[in-house]
């Protein structure tokens, strides 16, 4: 199933090879992915779809909120948000 | 300390070098672990007379393995340093082992000149790359200026919720610049984490699961003891009677001559922890973090209970296992809420007696025949007997770990340490040597194998220099016992590579200056062992026992623990 994952991240070196890992070290493919300069400076914009069942999807979230740069994620299984 | 007070504006000017040193004496950091190197020179020269008391080890492994000894022995963030490039790459061993046993570490690399970073320059690395899965977090300082709040962030972060491995490299330009002193001393922090409190309504939930209850357990482990809240534990569980079992992370969070308590569970649990575990109708997960080798095989873990999970780190609730009622919040204070307002007292006296039935069937035990060799188990319940389990004890990782948490009673928290998520032989005798800096006035014993002592022996040479008083004791069984017990059973006793050589370890100790012994008979074991322990410095004992001994009860990997082998017994 399709999930796309809405992320705001501090927009330091090291936040996307941390936000990546979560999904790489579980062997997810990335279908598609776009970084936007946020509201605030040093802030971004992710969206992040991938394949995944249910509980994945939940659990990839946990992880994501605990990387301390992402500020917040919300799971937009409402596609039309995702671009 | 090169630092001069600036006449205009009264404002202190040093080097980045100078604000890292001077920061960690602000923050109590009174030891660091470390060695020094090209790119970390200038943080060397800032320590230099600095008051800061350093460790030199032999090897960066074996500084972040005594940091982390010094942090599980003591509950206070373990703080390293290294250069770039091989000091750095030498420390992810480390670093990954704080990260699964969740250990409070501040790591500091050195790192090229910010003008030569990417460009393959001598000894650089991408360590914050290489680092970023088993670090919480890290930073790379771009300023001078930054320093001191970075460092304060990352001791925050370190420390605080689930505790971890925070990494700052910095760069050589960096810490050789000269600046003033940041004025906000302390410096805000640009991250803060915090900690949610119990939620009333779950507390009321559990309370009630508990008191419907028939066949309760406690399933307890290494959140236990990181969060100090062993104390609460003992009397939750003395107040509702509910047995309690533990992981090997949570080993001396429960005292383990209590009546309820059924000790380990899992791979290599005890028979009555297992089998409680299997029929218990609610489990009460209290800092764990359902590891497979607790489980065993998923689909059969725990079938027929309500599964409540109290953990700090939201992301561990329904990560394994899916549970019935969560409660994200520092468990201390969550059994604090249920000591406080306890729940109607089960009624399981049925249940409390049928697990004591289980643990009076299969105790954990072992036969020491006066006439034959040397059992490892003995060697360990020897020192619980010697040292009345008053000692710190730290174990490298194979056999001789599973006995000792078999037969090394822990009764205190922070008195078994033992690297359990990552499993890393080499951890124990530099971990032990930690634990001794931490906590001068304990004994400090460090339960070897002798293949994993191999494995970082050079510290002879940090110990017999710095007088650190630790014991070794080498459960020598010429083999990779572990690996040789796993060919035994799973592929037909093909004992590829399992046997190993080692030194004369008396011989290696007293060419280190280290005081060696050697005990390969009943006799001598006792007479051997008072005698080390009695020894004011460091001291290695070899332990000569018999090669053949495995390690029982044990569920076999892809079994239930209902499943579980007690072949010991039936010899
Ligand atoms: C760094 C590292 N390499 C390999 C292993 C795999 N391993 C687990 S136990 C073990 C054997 C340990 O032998 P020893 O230290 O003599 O202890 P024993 O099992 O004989 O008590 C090995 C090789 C490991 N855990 N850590």
């Amino acid at each position: 199933m399709e999930h796309t994952f809405l992320l705001t991240v501090n927009n330091h070196p090291a936040t996307f090879l941390r936000v990546m890992g979560v999904y790489s070290r579980r062997g997810l493919l990335i279908d598609s992915m776009t970084i936007n300069r946020g509201a605030a400076p040093d802030v971004s914009d992710v969206s992040i779809t991938v394949q995944c069942d249910s509980r994945m999807a939940e659990n990839l979230i946990k992880q994501l909120e605990k990387q301390m740069d992402v500020i917040q994620v919300r799971n937009g299984s409402d596609k039309s948000l995702a671009s | 300390m090169e630092m001069q007070v600036q006449s205009d504006e009264q404002r202190v000017t040093m080097r980045g070098a100078d604000m890292v040193i001077h920061t960690l004496k602000q923050l109590g950091v009174d030891t660091v672990f470390g060695y020094p190197g090209g790119a970390i020179l200038p943080i060397y020269d800032a320590l230099y007379q600095s008051g800061v008391r350093h460790v030199l080890t032999r090897h960066e492994q074996a500084a972040i393995h005594a940091a982390e000894g010094y942090a599980r022995a003591t509950g206070r963030t373990g703080t390293v340093l290294a250069t770039s490039g091989p000091g750095a790459t030498n420390l992810v061993t480390g670093i990954a082992d704080a990260y699964m046993d969740s250990v409070p570490l501040v790591v500091i690399t050195g790192q090229v000149a910010s003008p030569l970073i990417g460009t393959d320059a001598f000894q650089e690395v991408d360590v914050i790359g290489i680092t970023a899965p088993v670090t919480k977090y890290s930073f790379q300082a771009r300023t001078a200026e930054e320093l001191p709040r970075l460092l304060m962030e990352a001791y925050h972060i370190a420390s605080t919720g689930r505790p971890g491995p925070v990494l700052i490299d910095i760069p050589k330009d960096i810490a050789s610049t000269v600046c003033p002193y940041p004025a906000a001393v302390p410096v805000e922090r640009h991250i803060e984490l915090t900690v949610p409190e119990p939620d009333a309504e779950q507390l009321e939930q559990i309370r009630h699961l508990i008191a419907q209850s028939r066949r309760p357990l406690l399933y307890i482990g290494g959140g236990v003891v990181s969060g100090e809240a062993s104390e609460e534990l003992r009397q939750f569980a003395q107040a509702t009677g509910i047995p309690v079992c533990s992981t090997l992370m949570g080993l001396g969070a429960f005292p383990p001559d209590h009546p309820l308590f059924l000790g380990m569970l899992g791979m290599h649990g005890t028979y009555a922890a297992n089998m409680a575990v299997t029929h218990c109708d609610l489990l009460l997960a209290f800092g764990v973090r359902f590891d497979d080798r607790v489980t065993g095989k998923l689909e059969r873990f725990s079938p027929q209970s309500t599964k409540v999970h109290i953990d700090i780190d939201p992301s561990e609730i329904g990560k394994i296992v899916s549970v019935d009622v969560s409660l994200v919040c520092d468990v201390k204070k969550a059994l604090q809420e249920l000591v406080v307002q306890p729940p109607v007292t089960p009624d399981c006296g049925e249940w409390r007696q049928q697990v004591r039935e289980w643990a009076q069937e299969y105790p954990l035990s072992f036969t020491q025949e006066q006439d034959r060799g040397l059992k490892p188990q003995f060697v360990i319940d020897l020192l619980t007997r010697m040292t009345d389990s008053n000692a710190i004890v730290t174990t490298e990782v194979g056999q001789h770990q599973m006995w000792s948490a078999h037969f090394y009673r822990a009764k205190e928290p922070r008195t078994f340490i033992t690297s359990g998520g990552l499993g890393t032989m080499g951890f124990g005798f530099p971990a032990a040597m930690g634990a001794q800096i931490g906590k001068p006035e304990s004994t400090v014993v460090c339960v070897a194998g002798d293949a994993s002592f191999q494995m970082n022996l050079q510290e002879l040479q940090t110990i017999a220099e710095g007088n650190i008083p630790i014991k070794v004791f080498i459960i020598n069984n010429r083999f990779l016992g572990m690996v040789r017990q796993w060919q035994e059973m799973f592929y037909e006793n093909r004992l590829s590579e399992s046997q190993i050589s080692g030194p004369d370890f008396v011989k290696v100790a007293e060419a280190f200056g280290v005081k060696g012994l050697r005990a390969a008979t009943l006799a001598d074991a006792g007479r051997v062992m008072q005698e080390a322990l009695a020894h004011p410095g460091p001291v290695v004992v070899d332990f000569m026992v018999e090669e053949s001994e495995n390690v029982f009860p044990m569920v076999p990997p892809g079994k239930a623990n209902s499943e579980l082998v007690l072949k010991g017994w039936e010899e």
